[in-house]
């Protein structure tokens, strides 16, 4: 069965090409079947075809030295696997195997370079980049985002090429509270903090984010300044789309637009979990009762990965910091008062001895006594 | 039968004027009849807590003892005679309040150190008040030390309060008076500690000290800057009785009139 250009058109990197293009491909694609358990190519024989599924399923395998596999991905039917050799013929990056009987159309290097020639010099370019993003992986990061993760291919495709990468140092500012909100990131690698100021001008960490999460999509959405900064606490790059190219992607695809907005949900559902938790906590420890805090701290991971946490567990785990430190500020203050608090009194006792025996001891003494005792009684009798 | 209550300190300014005034006129607020016997004749404190100036006072202690004036003569009835704007005094009005001040002329002074006096008049002149005033309390602010006189006050006390500040003299002199108070066999014994630095555990101080002396502590006053800003100038606990002060205060009357 030779392939469509719907199928074609489903394929990251044959989206940028023109209908008319794509129609020239099925002809030079040619039909290669394989039985369960055969093996398409191996990582790092050399590249140059690209494999289109019809049938069956095939699994993106890494052989570790121990002889384990690693099994990275699963493609199916309309799923293409090696579409990066089309640009830059290169090693296999992992093995691919059949998990079933698999009917695949092969196109090679130099038929997709004959058909693409005329191309103008923007398609050219534009099927560079996508090569590259997803050679780089953008493909998977975005595939991997609450808000673009279920969307077809060539979409996914077409807002990768907009992305653009930013890279920050451990402790650099993304962004500031009250900066204008123009732009959305998906961070790709590292960890990132959104933090406000309280009321004292001190720091507090409202959330923390890492691989495969998002930022800044409120202010795409209401076009209102930044509501917290957002610093990086490892060496972290991000991918970057502008509010223009967003609001583009949506209008390619409305569906975005109800993704968008299910991720700011659950922004505020955790923001309502934090602050409940948060009003508890304070309860607790304003009636004294430190050791519910002390419970529920532990070490806190400042490194946030992929997190699938619930919101609870998040809010308790960025509380958790926050009263570390507050039962931090309150043991500091415990040790001082205790070190000023021992007030010494010491009592010299052989001298007070000596001095209430010498004034007992004297006749002086006795005569005031004896006179103390008249006095009380004349005192009572008078009662 | 009215109470006589010492007020006494080892040493020099712990606070025993000001103390005495504020126990006393908190006693008069809550209806007892008191009266005030300042017998630290060589360095008069209670009077000017009172308003009382050598024109105001009306006749004196020295008066008495020296036999001019019967003692009710030289009682100032405080609450009578409230004359002037403190806020705090000005509550006393009606109360029944009186004060024995001594005389704060230096002729006068000098003359009773020099030629000293009959305790047994002035004891006499206190058993008089308190069966003409018909007193429910007699508070007897004591000259500080060991002395004669302050001893023989010791002797004819129901309840003796010491007052002490947390410091280290203070407290060795304490332990001195403690045991001769109780070599006098004086039924009450309690200890005030005054001007105690707020960074300290006062429950943690009151449990040492009532360990140290065996004795129980009324109450510990905070060091006021506040109270060193009224300055003698009117009654604190009667003028800011929400204040932490003030309400160490309210503990210490209340722990003596629990005494019975």
């Amino acid at each position: 069965m030779p392939a469509t250009v719907d199928m074609l058109n489903k394929i990251a990197l044959l989206t940028v090409l023109p209908d008319q293009t794509l129609a020239q491909l099925p002809e030079r694609m040619v039909e290669r079947h394989f039985e369960q358990g055969d093996i398409l190519f191996r990582k790092g024989e050399p590249g140059g075809t690209m494999l289109l599924i019809l049938s069956g399923l095939v699994a993106i395998v890494l052989d570790h030295d121990d002889g384990s596999q690693e099994i990275l991905n699963q493609l199916g039917p309309g799923e293409a696997l090696g579409q990066m050799s089309l640009i830059e013929p290169s090693p296999r990056t992992a093995g691919a195997t059949a998990i079933s009987p698999v009917t695949v159309l092969e196109l090679s290097v130099d038929d997709f370079r004959a058909v693409t020639a005329g191309q103008p010099e923007s398609v050219m370019e534009a099927l560079r980049t996508v090569s590259h993003q997803m050679r780089l992986g953008y493909l998977d990061i975005l595939k991997e985002t609450r808000i673009f993760g279920g969307l077809p291919e060539d979409i996914i495709s077409s807002i990768a090429r907009k992305l653009t990468v930013e890279h920050l140092e451990a402790g650099a500012t993304l962004f500031h509270k009250g900066d204008p909100g123009d732009s959305f990131y998906i961070i790709d690698e590292g960890a990132l903090k959104i933090v406000t100021t309280d009321a004292a001008g001190g720091e507090l960490t409202l959330n923390t984010v890492g691989a495969g999460d998002s930022l800044g999509e409120m202010s795409l959405i209401d076009q209102e300044p930044r509501s917290a900064s957002v610093i990086a606490t490892t060496p972290t790059s991000l991918l970057k789309l502008s509010r223009a190219d967003f609001m583009e992607a949506i209008q390619a695809q409305p569906t975005i637009a109800m993704e968008a907005l299910k991720s700011i949900s659950g922004r505020l559902r955790f923001a309502t979990t934090y602050i409940e938790q948060a009003i508890e906590w304070s309860k607790r420890i304003a009636e004294g009762d430190y050791s519910f805090a002390l419970d529920q701290i532990t070490d806190s991971q400042t490194n946030a990965s992929r997190s699938q946490q619930a919101n609870e567990a998040r809010a308790t785990e960025l509380l958790s910091a926050f009263f570390q430190m507050v039962r931090g500020v309150q043991a500091r203050e415990e040790d001082l008062k205790q070190q000023l608090r021992q007030l010494t009194i010491e009592i010299d006792q052989v001298k007070r001895q000596q001095e209430v025996q010498n004034l007992t001891g004297s006749e002086f003494f006795s005569d005031l006594k004896k006179q103390a005792q008249k006095l009380r009684e004349q005192n009572t009798e008078d009662e | 039968m009215g109470k006589i209550v010492s007020i006494h300190s080892f040493r020099g300014g712990t606070g025993k004027s000001n103390t005495t005034a504020n126990i006393a006129s908190q006693f008069a607020m809550k209806g007892k009849r008191v009266a005030m016997v300042d017998t630290d004749i060589q360095s008069p404190g209670i009077h000017v807590l009172f308003g009382l100036d050598e024109k105001k006072m009306g006749r004196t202690l020295n008066d008495y003892l020296h036999g001019q004036v019967s003692i009710q003569e030289a009682a100032f009835n405080i609450g009578e005679h409230i004359t002037d704007d403190a806020p705090g005094r000005a509550r006393l009005k009606g109360k029944h309040l009186w004060l024995v001040p001594s005389s704060i002329n230096g002729k006068e002074i000098s003359a009773i150190l020099h030629d000293g006096y009959d305790f047994n008049v002035l004891n006499k002149g206190l058993q008089t008040l308190r069966k003409q005033l018909e007193l429910d309390y007699l508070f007897i602010d004591t000259h500080p030390g060991l002395n004669e006189e302050t001893l023989l006050s010791l002797a004819i006390s129901d309840t003796m309060i010491i007052i002490l500040r947390p410091d280290q003299q203070d407290f060795q002199g304490t332990a001195v008076t403690v045991d001769i108070a109780r070599s006098l066999d004086v039924p009450n014994l309690m200890l005030v500690v005054n001007k105690a630095l707020s960074k300290y555990d006062f429950a943690q101080m009151k449990a040492d000290i009532e360990a140290t002396y065996n004795a129980p502590v009324a109450g510990i006053l905070p060091l006021s800057e506040d109270m060193v800003d009224n300055a003698s100038a009117d009654i604190f606990s009667l003028r800011y009785p929400d204040h932490t002060w003030s309400k160490a205060m309210q503990g210490i009357a209340d722990n003596i009139l629990a005494l019975g």
